[in-house]
């Protein structure tokens, strides 16, 4: 029994026992949980390293779930791009995980704990599922369980939880239920003029479908990109976003902005060059379109974060704009921008989440986080504040911080497809992105002491080791690039750019 | 031409069920009409795929023992509708939970009110 | 009070029938209209109807609190049940491929995994069925 031919299924299966299990070890055994969801989420990132090693030695892993043959079968894919994600996924997922351990004691209502983890092993399962679909009706599957785990994260109660959030949770479910049921259409019209649900098979019978059915193919492309754009908080249907974000719990909106979106924003990659095709979509005007959405969601994102005054609502538009990033690499025809979006997912992932995450550190020492009371923690919390520059910085894109590399393959992108005007939005928002983040750094560092004697000294250890481990990656990531574009680059020529 | 598109009024009824349930969704301000509005969505979406699966002359797709050359209806579409009716089953009851506490915590189920008592848009 | 007396008389006597017809619907799920779904939705309704006649407090007496936490996490049998099919040589939640006996089309003992995923998913939604009534009315009653 070969059990690494079975990776690809047992890194969405494993979260998902383990899932299940919360409930009774909660109420039965309490010690057992944290531990247990650490565990299964490392084992699932160590399947995902293995499973990788093998795509890129021998290809892409095709599995038939039931062992029923394609088209007529399930069927789970692992190939370049998938292995990526699953890394990005499971690797920023259990990261993040080991810190809300030492959240959720102080930040967590006690009853509510064992249904945190519940949920968070749950939108592990959902994304990695996502990932991994070979099935467009798998695809809508997993986007509704991790969906629901989102909506249902958002209102976790904190100790210092505002009333807001049962608000904020309402408008993500209602604009996120729309979104899939857009998609859900989505999937009907494509269906119907193909016959198949495969990924492969539906792009192959797409090319026939195209030159009977023009318009329900451009029908069915449109719902499903107005859907994942609405998921992936694409200008202008980002509205969920900043609420969602301010009254969730850190690790909550870390988990949110470097993992849910992204997987969103890959759907539209695989959408754009696996499933439809680039010769189908470059002949409609769905590129241009969101390229021009892309480009406004950069600039506007930057300008609405300038003006806040809390600080998870500055990182949450931050997290609008830098998915313009995402969306513009995808729509410009171009190896390098194709690569630059890619590996911004990567490099956004490790960013965010460390500013995300050095917040939910802040807050868990002071329960404060306006500008104002970020005055002079650099010196109280010396380790976090110095994570949380030095990804601030690498944000704004200042080599050889990881943040450079990304937009550096991106502006090589917009001139070789001559969009000049994107070269400039990108240099633009880069300012931009100064901007505010120079405003926060100063306040941390340079601006006198803190106010008040509260009592503050350097985060847990637990919540302290993720957030530098995070911090390092937004330092050497950009370094060691070489190694996620092994898997791009090949993604990136199989979408024939 | 008329004939031709008024004998496909499956599709025809579930477009109009579509944009009625995303009109109520989006214009109507109570919370529980919203999510009223979004089971219509819901159930348009099925109708549109279930009458999309339909075969002529076929029948409910159930093998009988002892019986061959028998025309079916396709099953994909209504086993992909059994999936969609469990999800929208569960984003409703979340919604409707979400609902129960919302009008704790604001003592009102108008979400124009919810608005400024929370402090307005920001 | 004589409609009460009704109301109550006939629920006690429908409620038997009730759970019956939906384990039958689970139970012939593969080869009739029904399968574990519908059939724990009726299940879950029992329980429901129930606690509107009697109240919460007799309602709860029948299916506990704890008994719906095991039964909703029931569907870690699912997934076991999946992973079998990984055991018996094949992949993830395999029928045919994996050597399980099928049987005629028409039986009950007939699709493999089919009849034990369907059990599994109607204990499951018969459980959540109730939970959600409950917690909902819970939180009003507050």
């Amino acid at each position: 029994m070969n059990l690494s031919s079975h990776f690809p299924i047992l890194i969405v299966v494993v979260p998902l026992l383990a899932s299940y299990l919360m409930p009774i070890l909660w109420r039965w055994k309490k010690d057992l949980v944290k531990p247990i969801a650490v565990s299964v989420v490392a084992l699932s990132f160590l399947m995902s390293l293995a499973a990788a090693i093998e795509v890129i030695g021998s290809g892409p892993i095709r599995y038939h779930v039931g062992g029923w043959e394609p088209p007529w079968g399930i069927e789970i894919i692992m190939d370049h791009l998938s292995a990526y994600m699953a890394i990005v996924i499971t690797g920023v997922g259990l990261l993040i995980l080991v810190y809300s351990t030492a959240y959720a004691e102080k930040m967590i209502e006690k009853k509510n704990i064992g249904l945190f983890f519940a949920l968070v092993l749950l939108l592990i399962t959902g994304l990695s599922g996502m990932v991994v679909a070979g099935d467009l009706f798998n695809l809508f599957v997993f986007l509704e369980v991790a969906s629901i785990a989102s909506y249902a994260l958002v209102t976790i109660a904190g100790k210092k939880g505002t009333k807001g959030r049962f608000e904020a949770s309402f408008r993500y479910l209602y604009m996120g239920a729309i979104a899939a049921t857009f998609i859900l259409i989505g999937i009907g019209l494509g269906y119907m003029v193909t016959g198949t649900l495969n990924m492969a098979d539906f792009a192959l019978k797409l090319e026939v479908a195209n030159t009977i059915y023009p318009r329900l193919v451009l029908a069915s492309l449109g719902f499903f990109i107005v859907g994942f754009s609405l998921k992936t908080a694409l200008f202008p249907l980002h509205l969920w976003l900043p609420d969602a974000y301010t009254h969730a719990p850190a690790p909550v909106s870390a988990l949110s902005s470097a993992l849910t979106i992204k997987v969103m924003a890959y759907v539209i990659y695989r959408l754009f060059y696996s499933i439809y095709g680039i010769q189908i979509v470059s002949t409609t005007t769905i590129l241009p379109l969101l390229q021009l959405l892309a480009g406004f969601a950069i600039i506007i994102g930057s300008l609405y974060a300038i003006a806040q005054d809390d600080v998870v609502r500055i990182l949450a538009y931050s997290s609008v704009s830098q998915i313009g990033y995402v969306i513009l690499g995808a729509t410009l025809l171009s190896g390098n921008g194709l690569a630059g979006g890619l590996l911004h997912i990567l490099h956004h992932s490790v960013m965010k989440s460390t500013m995300l995450l050095s917040v939910g550190a802040v807050m868990y020492k002071t329960g404060k986080r306006n500008i104002s009371d970020f005055q002079g923690i650099g010196r109280k919390m010396p380790f976090t504040m110095a994570a949380f520059s030095i990804a601030a910085l690498s944000m704004v894109g200042i080599p050889p911080l990881t943040g450079f590399v990304s937009k550096w393959f991106m502006l090589l992108g917009t001139i070789e497809t001559k969009s000049y005007a994107f070269t400039f939005v990108i240099l633009a928002s880069s300012l931009l992105n100064a901007v505010y983040y120079f405003r926060l750094i100063n306040y941390i560092h340079f601006k006198g002491d803190t106010k008040g004697n509260v009592k503050i000294d350097e985060a847990p250890l637990t919540m302290l080791i993720p957030i530098l481990i995070l911090g390092t990656g937004a330092i050497v990531l950009g370094l060691m690039a070489g190694i996620p574009l092994k898997l791009i680059e090949t993604a990136v020529s199989a979408f024939g750019i | 031409m008329i004939i031709d598109v008024a004998s496909q009024y499956n599709y025809i009824i579930a477009s109009a069920l579509f944009l009625i349930g995303l009109y109520t969704m989006i214009t109507r301000k109570n919370l529980i009409k919203k999510i009223i509005g979004l089971n219509i969505m819901n159930t348009a979406v099925f109708l549109f795929f279930i009458s999309m699966g339909s075969v002529e002359g076929g029948k409910a797709p159930i093998v009988v023992h002892g019986s061959e050359n028998v025309i079916y209806v396709n099953p994909l579409p209504q086993a992909i509708i059994l999936t969609a009716i469990v999800v929208s089953v569960s984003v409703t009851a979340f919604a409707l939970a979400l609902t129960v506490k919302l009008y704790e915590v604001y003592g009102t189920l108008d979400s124009d009110r919810i608005r400024e008592l929370r402090g307005g848009p920001r | 009070m004589t409609e009460d007396l009704i109301i109550r008389t006939t629920a006690r006597l429908m409620t038997p029938f009730i759970q019956m017809f939906g384990i039958y619907i689970i139970f012939h799920g593969h080869h009739s209209p029904g399968g574990g779904f519908q059939g724990g939705a009726v299940i879950g309704v029992s329980m429901i109807l129930l606690a509107v006649v009697f109240g919460l407090k007799e309602g709860e007496k029948r299916m506990g609190h704890d008994l719906s936490v095991v039964l909703g996490s029931f569907v870690l049998v699912y997934v076991l049940i999946g992973l079998l099919g990984i055991l018996m040589g094949s992949n993830f939640l395999s029928n045919r491929a994996a050597g399980i006996p099928l049987g005629r089309p028409g039986d009950i003992i007939s699709g493999g995994t089919i009849l034990a995923l369907d059990i599994v998913i109607g204990f499951w939604m018969a459980s959540t069925g109730k939970t959600l009534f409950y917690a909902l009315v819970k939180e009003g009653e507050k």
